[in-house]
């Protein structure tokens, strides 16, 4: 292995190569232990004991019902923020008006909320002693404890995601091209469809495995929400907790390898998305 | 005359208007609400009394001490990561680049129970630590370890674009004028990525002290030693002590605010002492 | 068509951009807003084209108010001065898009669509390039699909935002006379925003000059330049001498103390005296004219004269030497005021 410099550095910015060495050193082996070990571990543990055992834990009925029900959450809860987000970045990015400020604070807010308590403010609002909670009770509507909750509980969570990506695009981008499809007589929506949604494609799609990566693997607030009721409210992720927690470590790591499995696919789905959004940067004509 | 909102030339202005407010307020300030008239509604020495408990104390002590330490040590190395990662080539240099968002795409459960086991002292690696008089699962040092992983990419992917963007005639500069590397380094490079450095800290100290997932695995969660004060919450809610939870969890959001907005006020001050010195 | 804008004024929140604009622009007019940047030329633009809306005032199209009507029903092509093509679509398509989003009853046949696409094409000479990506394209093209895509629609007006600001001087001049070339042709009514004066003196019918969110004068390129309404306009158009006529401007007929002649660079002759009270401090040769520097004692700036090759040969002009000053034309100034003669 050798460390060279990127092309258009100078002799000055040459580091001497001890110097090189030994931070490139440092870093891979932070990027080792903190990185490579635990995900090499998970499949691991995953397969520790066979195959069988790991398609045996992965079939098993209550990890069936776990899985659709993480789907069936990211299902609900990822479109949602994504309309909110295409919203939301259209609204700060193209036009000024009071408070617009306090949005963009009030968008991010979500990402300073600790996942457990994204999930008691619905337990405040929508739980037994809850500010709703008689009047759900008298009309036979559950919310904690069951799916509703955890789609909610989950939306808080990834809400920011979307909006955070597209913002910074569509603000770079500015709002000529919309604005040559409405002089050029196209409605709202079809400047939308035609202009807007292809320039913001790979942004969106960006900010859509961002968020659906936290939406099937959130944790604390579902946890909180969802009361662990086994084949009716368990996430995948609170499956792994009750195996784990039973002993049956095998069986949680090897739905937790699932979960793994899908990381690295949200990592390398990102990475190419990324790198088509460098290209089509690159290319544009006026930068 | 028309009322203002009319006036706009590209269209959307009250749809996006309508749906922003309305999801904001169905999904996030009405349920914030509820935490915050919850709060309201506990007397003053009730609110005390849960919030300053010997086990709400030493659940802070553990929750803003790791979450601190993990910080320093994200600190030191996530910018030298970020350093080696744009600054040398070396083969797998972009995977690696890759796997430093890792942490935020594994669930955290799944990052918790790894942990655990391999730091668990029956496990090789945790068993030679443990050798070396360093248990690691199931006490602060487990805790710390797991925030170290959850808040890694903050630091490296906020100083990295800076670091992408640094002009290299300013290093170039310092070597013309006699400077040896090492003291460009440490007198040219790193004062321009403090701003980045702090900001990058603040969001991985916030997200660092509301962190669940990751931690309750390998904290063992011993009372007045290794709880953590999500725990301490999630705790208070199965006994059904709503009025307990909502106070520690008051105490968990303003610490994360004054995070994030001593963040922004950094910025703002950076951006002004720039554009201040191009003037 | 023609286009009536009255009493306009337009802030960007407290900062004021528009101070009261009033122009008539008629049908087939060729007309450009000229202006240094930041004088509102291209809000003015927008304002006509429906992209901005003004704080007071009207905007008629042939008498019609459309002041609160939206840019999509305006009818009118715009070309963005970063034309703000379609990245994603083919230059066909970029062409193509105005008549695909009509509405279903408009929209044109898909031979006719061909067709008229492909004339347009042709006729900024684009014809090859109908499958290329915008990205593909130079500067120039880019420009000239921008155009032809503002003409799909077949607007009765035509409004361009620095249309030659992005190129090149050489690609500048050749698609500015293809430009005019055009307008000859089609006869739509056009405005374009520009601080080139050379640009506007060769494009435009009349020019608007634009100070600070006011209109300064509006005339042909020829009254602009021989009457110019103040002294702004005149320092705008080129390079200019002042001259306080009391003290060296004689042959101008006036003595008054707070009157300036101004005199262009080629209006003014040193002739050699013995106590001229000026002296020649650089001549400079510029190929086909020669550029010759006076500093009087009483001036700050120095005085410009720009003889042509052929006229200085006889003049023996050389630095150093006492001249004293001559003009052969000029305009008058009173403060604000210019000062007619009778």
């Amino acid at each position: 292995m050798s460390a060279h410099l990127p092309r258009k550095s100078s002799v000055a910015l040459r580091d001497p190569r001890w110097l090189r060495w030994s931070l490139l050193a440092i870093a891979l082996a932070f990027v080792a232990l903190f990185l490579v070990l635990p995900l090499l571990a998970v499949f691991g543990y995953a397969f520790e004991k066979g195959l069988d055992v790991w398609r045996a834990a992965v079939v098993d009925e209550e990890a069936r019902a776990a899985i659709r029900l993480t789907l069936l959450v990211a299902a609900i809860a990822v479109p949602l923020n994504t309309v909110f987000g295409v919203a939301a970045a259209w609204l700060v990015t193209r036009y000024s008006f009071r408070g617009k400020g306090l949005l963009v604070s009030l968008i991010d807010l979500p990402f300073a909320v600790s996942p457990v308590i994204a999930g008691l403010i619905y337990v405040l609002l929508f739980g037994k002693q809850g500010w709703l909670g008689p009047w759900l009770a008298d009309h036979d509507v559950k919310i904690i404890f069951a799916v509703p909750g955890i789609v909610l509980a989950t939306t808080f969570v990834t809400f920011p995601f979307v909006a955070r990506e597209l913002i910074p695009l569509m603000q770079a981008q500015g709002g000529d091209e919309e604005r040559a499809a409405i002089t050029l007589g196209a409605s709202g929506w079809s400047m939308f469809w035609r202009v807007t949604l292809p320039k913001i494609g790979w942004g969106l799609l960006y900010g859509v495995i961002l968020c659906n990566a936290r939406a099937i693997g959130e944790f604390g607030a579902v946890s909180v929400v969802s009361g662990h009721i086994r084949g009716l409210t368990n996430t995948m992720p609170l499956h792994i907790e009750v195996l784990y927690n039973e002993y049956q470590r095998t069986a949680a790591f090897a739905v937790a390898s699932l979960l793994a499995l899908f990381a690295l696919l949200t990592l390398v789905l990102k990475q190419i998305v990324g790198w088509r959004m460098r290209r089509i940067a690159a290319t544009e004509p006026d930068a | 005359m028309r009322p203002r909102w009319r006036r706009q030339a590209l269209p959307g202005f009250g749809l996006t208007f309508g749906v922003c407010a309305s999801y904001l307020f169905l999904i996030v300030l009405i349920p914030l609400a509820a935490l915050a008239l919850k709060s309201a509604t506990l007397g003053p020495a009730e609110f005390w009394n849960a919030v300053a408990s010997p086990r709400a104390l030493a659940s802070y002590r553990v929750t803003f001490g790791c979450a601190a330490l993990a910080g320093l040590v994200n600190l030191v190395l996530g910018p030298l990561l970020a350093f080696v990662l744009v600054r040398y080539r070396f083969p797998g240099r972009k995977l690696v680049d890759a796997l430093v968002d890792l942490p935020f795409a594994l669930p955290t459960a799944v990052a918790g129970i790894t942990l655990t086991k391999l730091y668990a002292p029956n496990e090789p690696l945790g068993a030679w630590l443990a050798s070396l008089g360093w248990k690691v699962a199931y006490t602060p040092s487990g805790i710390t370890v797991a925030l170290i992983f959850v808040s890694l990419p903050f630091l490296v992917r906020s100083v990295q674009p800076v670091l992408e963007q640094l002009d290299p005639d300013i290093e170039e500069a310092a070597a013309t004028l006699g400077a040896g590397r090492l003291t460009t380094l440490w007198r040219v490079v790193l004062p321009a990525l403090w701003p980045a450095i702090l900001a990058g800290f603040a969001l991985a100290f916030a997200r660092a002290i509301g962190e669940y997932g990751s931690v309750i695995f390998i904290a063992g969660n011993m009372p007045m030693v290794s709880e953590i004060a999500p725990l301490l919450i999630t705790g208070k809610l199965d006994q059904h002590d709503y009025a307990g939870a909502t106070a520690i969890a008051v105490v968990l959001l303003v610490t994360s605010f004054v995070a994030l907005i001593a963040i922004n006020l950094l910025q703002l001050w950076t951006v002004r002492r720039r554009s201040a010195d191009t003037r | 068509m023609s286009i009536d804008v009255a009493d306009i004024h337009y802030a960007y929140g407290s900062a004021p951009a528009l101070r009261g604009i009033d122009l008539s622009i008629e049908s087939g007019e060729l007309l450009a807003l000229l202006g240094p940047s930041g004088c509102g030329k291209t809000t003015l633009l927008r304002i006509v084209a429906g992209l901005e809306f003004p704080q007071r005032g009207r905007v008629a199209f042939n008498g019609r108010d459309v002041t609160d009507v939206s840019a999509r029903q305006r009818h009118v092509g715009f070309v963005f001065q970063h034309y703000a093509l379609f990245n994603h679509l083919s230059v066909f398509e970029n062409v193509a898009f105005g008549l695909r989003v009509r509405r279903w009853r408009l929209r044109p046949k898909r031979d006719e669509l061909q067709r008229k696409v492909r004339d347009l094409l042709d006729l900024v000479q684009l014809g090859d390039f109908a499958h290329r990506l915008p990205a593909q394209l130079s500067g120039g093209q880019r420009q000239r699909v921008a155009l032809a895509r503002a003409l799909a629609v077949e607007p009765e007006i035509l409004l361009l935002d620095e249309p030659f600001g992005a190129l090149d001087a050489r690609v500048r001049g050749d698609l500015r006379r293809w430009l005019r070339g055009l307008h000859d042709r089609i006869h739509v009514t056009s405005v374009f925003v520009t601080h080139d004066q050379e640009e506007a003196f060769e494009l435009a019918d009349r020019i608007a000059v634009m100070n600070q969110g006011r209109i300064e004068q509006l005339a042909d390129p020829q009254t602009l330049y021989t009457q110019p309404a103040s002294p702004f306009v005149c320092r705008f158009l080129g390079e200019v001498n002042e001259l306080p006529v009391a003290l060296h401007a004689r042959w101008s007929g006036h003595d008054e103390a707070d009157v300036t002649a101004f005199v262009r660079p080629h209006d003014l002759d040193f002739v050699p005296a013995a106590a001229g009270g000026a002296r020649i401090e650089s001549v400079r040769d510029l190929g086909p004219t020669v550029r010759i520097e006076a500093r009087h004692p009483a001036l700050s700036a120095p005085l410009v004269a720009i003889h042509e090759r052929g006229r200085f040969g006889g003049s023996g002009l050389a630095a150093g030497q006492a001249v004293a000053i001559e003009a052969r034309r000029w305009v008058l100034f009173r403060g604000e005021q210019a000062v007619t003669e009778a």
